[in-house]
């Protein structure tokens, strides 16, 4: 597949993802009992006319014939390239691990963790310097960056973490 | 109408000015960092507002923001990589200078087109933006309504070839702005998680769609910068007065352009530079010399980048609706202090509005003093390696959004995070959904409020003149990317710059 036709098969899909969310969308408006509660207070008038909004332009994706010599724009991932799809899912798994993590073992463990994990496994860093020595550096000019100079209540964590992290934070 | 004396004769000053260094120094070295947006630089540090009162704080990035869109142009020509998404035709018009051994030529008429472009604009920001704002505060709420129509239109006008793809974005920002408590009757709407109940805040979806999201999609698409630093070795020879002047006339209708574009919303520096340099091609004696490093090429996008920055902070402070992406981000410093960006904020806080345009005006000035002294040591610094980059905006970004949302606040970072990549996958621009989240609210309260005031009919609600007036600019607008193409049949096509 060509980077173009690529790119007109991604459009085609964007219009029809469009055109349907307006038409799903304008439908829950339209009878979703919240919406027609309080009909004096005209809830329903602003997402209701974003949706039908989003109906014609869907179809206009959706159903428009390429006129030739649209290009795809270099920001888009390019048919012909190799995507890191491997490394995209952990990055956004990792992160999203952070983000609980976090809470539950407290910023200083999850940073480190979080960090050797991207670098050790996304970028794929293997010695003991960018495992260890970066991410501690890194975590530590975090730690005194929002805990020191901005007093931002980082998370301690729950039960013994909360008793490690308390020594820091 | 602008009076520095009490700003000049105020204790703090010292303190003052020492913000608005740090905030130009940390400007240049986020814009000329590869990987690291103005925008995203400006979104991560946001939180740093909490330390700071509410003058320091927008001054501070109001500096930030002058000398980060310069700052993207340090790598661009010596390196070919743009900092920023500004300083793409810096890259091109710039690095060929580099390539002959000039650097030094490419640096200085950058630098002294930017600061001279910031500071006319400056001037421009200081003396149309309390008028428009004096001149707003008698609009009626469907006037308001239709402003933020107005504004919704230009940024769909502003997405060229893309204009369905930048409708289906500003549809989308308008639609998040909808999620959590009604504003008028307090009902919840589409909250279909505990994180939404107080709806989308403004600066996790700016951290997570612009910074996050561009980590995620550079790893993606094995797109991770490396810098070459063997320009670094060059001896620097900077420009004559002479080798200015003769780019007078380049920077004149350049700044034009730029300021134009910087004040419709959407459209911001990146647009602004691109329009100039076209423009320019046809106006230059040495349009056959532009893609290989002529001087008003390079001027050119220069001159108009920093002019369309400085532009669009004036629909931010007079009307509250912001001209740019990273002017929506520094809305959310306003967000954060609680001030309402718009016409009441000349009234009632007028030493701040005085503040902002001090800043603003001793930030171009600074930047450009500052770029001949620190431009080799800021290039060096450029080489800190990504991974360690990206490691740091991911627990910048997560910990950003605990900072100003808690951990409902990193999730829905997060989520944005994830709608930003399909947007870029969709080639879809993400500023406008910002634009959309920021302009809903506008759109939605004022336009309801005129609603009940007239009993529900639309068109009492834009009958006034100035209603009019702005929704039939506006679909002028929206009509423009499809008169274009059709205009164009008829014209000879211009001879494309190689790149």
């Amino acid at each position: 597949m060509t980077a173009r036709s690529s790119s007109d098969f991604r459009d085609r899909c964007l219009g029809w993802i469009t055109l349907l969310g307006g038409v799903a969308g304008l439908v829950y408006v339209a009878t979703a009992q919240r919406f027609d509660a309080y009909p004096e207070e005209l809830t329903f008038v602003f997402p209701g006319a974003l949706f039908l909004a989003l109906i014609p332009v869907g179809a206009l994706l959706a159903f428009r014939r390429q006129a030739g010599g649209a290009e795809a724009s270099a920001d888009t991932l390019n048919a012909d390239a190799a995507p890191n799809a491997s490394g995209f899912v952990k990055v956004a798994a990792f992160t999203w691990g952070y983000a609980v993590l976090i809470a539950l073992i407290g910023f200083p463990p999850a940073t480190f963790l979080f960090q050797a994990a991207v670098i050790g496994l996304v970028f794929n860093h293997r010695k003991a310097l960018w495992l260890v020595g970066a991410p501690l550096a890194l975590t530590i000019a975090f730690t005194l960056f929002f805990d020191g100079a901005l007093s931002v209540p980082l998370p301690r964590g729950v039960g013994v973490f909360y008793s490690f992290n308390a020594l820091f934070i | 109408m602008f009076d520095f004396t009490a700003i000049l004769m105020n204790p703090a000053l010292p303190v003052l000015l020492a913000l608005i260094t740090a905030g130009v120094l940390t400007g240049f070295v986020v814009g000329a960092m590869p990987g690291f947006d103005i925008t995203t630089g400006v979104a991560l540090l946001l939180p740093l507002s909490y330390l700071m009162g509410q003058s320091e704080a927008l001054a501070f990035f109001t500096a930030m923001y002058c000398a980060g869109v310069f700052g993207g142009s340090i790598t661009a020509i010596l390196f070919r990589i743009p900092g920023t998404s500004e300083s793409v035709m810096s890259a091109v018009e710039g690095h060929p200078f580099t390539a002959r051994g000039e650097p030094g030529l490419a640096l200085g008429v950058a630098i002294v087109c930017s600061g001279v472009a910031g500071v006319a604009a400056t001037l421009v920001l200081m003396t149309v933006s309390p008028l428009l704002a004096a001149f707003a505060l008698a609009f009626a709420p469907g006037d308001y309504a239709a402003l933020g129509l107005l504004g919704c239109a230009a940024v769909v006008s502003a997405s060229g070839d893309h204009a369905a793809k930048g409708l289906i974005a500003i549809l989308l920002g308008l639609f998040l702005s909808t999620v959590g408590p009604d504003q008028i009757s307090g009902d919840f709407r589409f909250t279909v998680a505990p994180a939404l109940q107080d709806g989308i805040g403004l600066i996790p979806a700016i951290i997570g769609l612009f910074a996050v999201a561009d980590v995620f999609w550079r790893i993606l698409t094995n797109d991770i910068p490396s810098v070459d630093r063997a320009a670094l070795s060059q001896k620097w020879r900077f420009p004559t007065i002479g080798y200015y002047l003769k780019l007078t006339g380049t920077v004149i209708r350049a700044w034009t352009i730029g300021l134009f574009t910087g004040v419709l919303p959407g459209a911001g520096a990146s647009s602004a530079a691109f329009i100039a340099h076209s423009a320019e091609a046809r106006f230059s004696r040495n349009a056959d010399k532009f893609g290989s490093g002529a001087p008003e090429a390079l001027a050119a996008p220069e001159t108009a980048k920093n002019a369309a920055a400085v532009g669009s902070l004036i629909p931010l402070l007079a009307l509250g609706i912001p001209g740019s992406g990273t002017a929506a981000v520094i809305l959310g410093a306003f967000e954060i202090h609680n001030l309402q960006a718009g016409p009441l904020l000349f009234a009632q806080e007028p030493e701040l509005v005085q503040t902002i345009f001090f800043a603003a005006i001793i930030a171009n000035i600074a930047f450009v003093l500052a770029s001949f002294v620190l431009m080799r040591p800021i290039a060096m610094m450029t080489s800190l390696p990504y991974p360690i980059l990206a490691t740091g905006i991911l627990t910048l970004a997560i910990t950003g959004g605990i900072a100003t949302g808690g951990l409902s606040g990193a999730y829905i970072m997060l989520g944005f995070a994830m709608l930003g990549v399909a947007l870029k996958f969709l080639d879809i621009p993400a500023a406008p959904v910002v634009l959309g989240i920021v302009l809903g609210p506008i759109i939605e309260v004022y336009f309801r409020r005129g609603l009940l005031m007239t009993d529900g009919d639309v068109g009492a609600v834009f009958a006034s003149p100035m209603s009019i007036g702005l929704l039939s600019v506006a679909a002028l607008f929206l009509a423009l990317p499809v008169i274009s193409p059709l205009l164009a049949k008829g014209t000879k096509p211009m001879p494309k710059a190689e790149k």
